[in-house]
Formats: structure tokens, C-alpha cells, sequence
């Protein structure tokens, strides 16, 4: 069992760039994804029916999500906020389909969790300006700048972790099922391991940058 | 190598922790809920929150002994 | 070997850029847009509906209005046009009782002349008679005198009239 990605491909400019499965699987979550939503909107009637009902439900449900935590600045980061979600709950449930999931990689969920914390900076600056960004690592009093510098590592970090901590946990749980029992329960327990825990953890992701944008925002 | 398994069996018993924890906040978080029915939208909230946060310490223990078991082979 | 790959890192940031500007511009703009545009429409239909409402109920307070005032104004011509009937009729009435009072009145003047005419002849014829009488008794003088028979005629006159 290896805890990297093995290399798919190498890009033979700048001395070879290695393509690894995280960054193909990616690329195939990135093609499903621009199909649906090509596919989904089309057509679209003032009263929705089908799949047009089940799109507007979800987008809707994200909007007064967003609405409700961040007020005023819900526009900006709803598509942000949707786009990671949908992002997420494709790449942890993908090993039903027998693809490695990217966010089984560090390197992938380190990626989000800094963008995740780019985006909440640039909510900051946005809400209070650069002044006041820069003011908020000294409130409530002085005395907090260590810890304020510190939050700013230790977010990006537990995010990554966890996220990455939790995929994997459960990839290698489900590898060490199937050597034992091969058939049948591996199907029942990767309900358990693969659908609720990556819908969970995706809940979980986006649950978090929003409550850091909020807190930026406010 | 066994001495790197005892390591990372040692470092994956952070996990009670975090079982302890998250045990403590859902109950309270029942609790909560039953006292008081309509709060059930940010009680879920808090719950969530607190137990990714609580969580986050298996998580660590978990990397550990990742980092144990592949980066301190011998 | 190490736990971050940096060119899958980069890859994945990228990635994710693209990613989040296709499904804006495809996904989360669009379908936003087109639930507020439907939101607003209803919204405009609502308002608009209340509107007609109210409008139609002006209306029928104004139409209700107007009924009443014909139906006011046409009572109003009745009543006049039942009094000038009235009046009227009292008129004619009266008028007709005059007249019929007027025409008693000449026919008991007639009546009156009439009697008096009679007795006059009367007087007259019974005159003649007593005078023809008086002459057969006395003989055969006649008396043509007008004067005396005038006189006879006015002294038998009030002795009849007594």
C-alpha cells in the first residue's frame, strides 16, 4: 500500500512534469461536471419539472445557506462555496466507480484548504479593507498577534488533515475488509465508509471555509 | 519494525480521544435538542463544528502514524 | 518519496480555478439568475393581481352609486309625475263641479222663468175668462179697454199672489 499517488503520465517540458492519477481524476470530475451542468441547464421552463427541479432545489438550497451566514456577501462566495461542494462530494465517493479519489492525496486537499484560506483572506480585505485586515490580527488586543499568526497556519492544516486523514482512513479500511472478506460486505460497509463519510466530510469542508468567511466578514 | 508498529498502533490511540469527545458533544447536543425543539438548526451547526474540531486530533494521531509507518522505514 | 507532490499541488490549485469559473459562468450564475427573474415575475403577477382587484372593486362602488342615483331619480320622477296627476285630476274635478253647479243654477233660473211665464199666461188667459164671463153676465158691452183689464188683471194678481 502506498500512501502517494503513482505517475500517470509525464509532460515532457521544463525537464518533465509528472501528471499523477489525482491530477487525471481530477480532470475527469472537471469534464463530468461541465457535461452536467451543459446538459442540465438546457431548455429550462418556468415551472420546473424533473431535473430541473432537482438543480433548483440544490442551488437554492446553497443560496439561502450562503444567505443566511454571510449576509450581504452571499453572491460572491455561493458559486465558491457550490463549486467546492460539488467538487468534493464527486471526489470522495468516486472510489464506487473504482477511480483512486483525489482528495485520498495531501497534495490535492492542501490545495483546497489554501485556497479555502486565500479565499476567506480576500473576504477580509473585501469587508474591512486592507487597513482593517490588517487591524483584525491585533484585536481584540495586542496580545493575540501570535495566535492570530498561528490560526492562519493551523486552518489550512486541519482542514487538509482532516480531510485527507478521513478519505484515507476509510480507502484503507475498505482495502483491509476486501482482503479479508472479499464479496458482500465490502459492498454494505463502503455505504458506510464511502457515501455518508465523503457526503459527510464534504459537508464538513464547506461547513468551515463558510464559518471562516463569516467570521472574516464580520 | 515492530518497534515502528508499536509507534504508529501507540499514536492511533489519539482516536479515543476524539470517540470520548465527539461522544460528549452529541449527547449534549441531544440534550439541547430535546430542551429546546426549535434551536435545531444551530445546535446541528455547533455539533458539526465542534466535532470536526474534536475530530481533528484522531486525525493528527492518524497522520502520525502514517508518517511513522511509510516515512521511518529503516 | 514525499507526503506533497508540488506539481499535482499546482495542478490541483488550477484546477480548481477553471473549475470554479466554468460552473459560475454555466452552473451557479444562470440557474441564480433565472430563479430571481422567476421570483420577480411572480412577484409582479402578485401585485399586479391586487391591483385589478382593487380597481374592480372601485369600479363596483362606483357602478353601485350610479344605480342608486337613477334609481333615486326615478322614484323622484314618479312621485312628481304622481302629483301633477293628482293635482291635476283635483282640478278637473272642480271644475267640473262648478260647471255642474253653473248648469243647476241656469236650469233652476230657467225653471223659475218659466213658472213665472206660466203664471203670467195664466193670469192672462183667466183674466180674458173672467172678463168674457163678466161681460155675458152684464151683456153685451165689450170691454176693450186694455186699462181696466190691466187693472183687474194687477187687483186678481194680488188677490192670487196672497
Amino acid at each position: 500500500m502506498e500512501i502517494g499517488q503513482s505517475v500517470v503520465f509525464t509532460i515532457p517540458i521544463f525537464g518533465g512534469i509528472p501528471v499523477t492519477t489525482t491530477v487525471v481524476v481530477t480532470w475527469i470530475i472537471m469534464a463530468i461536471l461541465t457535461i452536467a451542468s451543459l446538459i442540465v441547464t438546457r431548455g429550462w421552463n418556468q415551472v420546473p419539472t424533473g431535473v430541473q427541479n432537482f438543480v433548483e432545489t440544490i442551488i437554492d438550497a446553497l443560496n439561502s445557506f450562503t444567505k443566511d451566514a454571510l449576509g450581504e456577501y452571499w453572491a460572491s462566495f455561493a458559486p465558491y462555496l457550490g463549486t467546492v461542494a460539488l467538487y468534493l462530494i464527486l471526489a470522495n465517493t468516486i472510489d464506487l466507480f473504482g477511480l483512486t479519489p483525489p482528495t485520498k492525496d495531501l497534495s490535492a486537499t492542501s490545495a483546497l484548504a489554501i485556497m479555502s484560506i486565500i479565499v476567506v483572506i480576500i473576504a477580509s480585505i473585501k469587508a474591512k479593507g486592507l487597513k482593517g485586515y490588517a487591524k483584525s490580527f491585533f484585536e481584540p488586543m495586542p496580545f493575540f498577534f501570535p495566535m492570530k499568526i498561528l490560526d492562519m497556519f493551523t486552518r489550512p492544516l486541519s482542514l487538509a488533515a482532516r480531510l485527507f486523514g478521513n478519505i484515507i482512513a476509510a480507502f484503507i479500511i475498505m482495502g483491509l475488509i476486501s482482503k479479508v472478506v472479499p464479496i458482500v460486505v465490502p459492498a454494505i460497509l463502503s455505504i458506510y465508509f464511502d457515501l455518508f463519510d465523503g457526503a459527510l466530510q464534504m459537508v464538513v469542508f464547506v461547513f468551515l471555509t463558510m464559518l471562516y468567511i463569516e467570521e472574516a466578514v464580520e | 519494525m515492530n518497534l515502528l508498529a508499536i509507534g504508529a498502533g501507540i499514536a492511533a490511540i489519539s482516536g479515543i480521544g476524539a470517540g470520548i469527545g465527539i461522544g460528549i458533544a452529541t449527547g449534549k447536543a441531544v440534550e439541547a435538542v430535546s430542551r429546546q425543539p426549535e434551536a435545531r438548526g444551530s445546535v446541528m451547526q455547533f455539533l458539526l463544528l465542534g466535532g470536526a474540531l474534536s475530530e481533528a486530533t484522531a486525525i493528527y494521531g492518524l497522520l502520525v502514524a502514517f508518517l511513522i509507518i511509510f516515512f521511518m522505514k529503516p | 518519496m514525499s507526503l506533497i507532490n508540488p506539481y499535482t499541488f499546482i495542478f490541483t490549485i488550477i484546477n480548481l480555478v477553471v473549475l470554479y469559473l466554468i460552473l459560475r459562468k454555466f452552473l451557479f450564475k444562470p440557474v441564480t439568475q433565472f430563479m430571481e427573474e422567476r421570483s420577480e415575475r411572480i412577484r409582479n403577477s402578485l401585485d399586479e393581481a391586487d391591483r385589478k382587484v382593487h380597481e374592480a372593486n372601485e369600479l363596483k362602488a362606483q357602478y353601485e352609486e350610479i344605480l342608486k342615483k337613477a334609481d333615486d331619480e326615478g322614484k323622484a320622477i314618479i312621485d312628481r309625475a304622481e302629483k301633477y296627476a293628482k293635482e291635476k285630476a283635483e282640478k278637473i274635478i272642480e271644475e267640473a263641479n262648478i260647471e255642474a253647479k253653473a248648469i243647476i243654477e241656469r236650469a233652476k233660473e230657467e225653471a223659475e222663468t218659466e213658472k213665472i211665464k206660466a203664471m203670467h199666461d195664466l193670469r192672462v188667459s183667466l183674466s180674458h175668462l173672467i172678463i168674457e164671463a163678466a161681460s155675458k153676465a152684464i151683456g153685451n158691452i165689450s170691454i176693450d179697454d186694455d186699462k181696466i183689464i190691466n187693472e183687474v188683471v194687477k187687483e186678481a194678481g194680488a188677490s192670487w199672489n196672497k
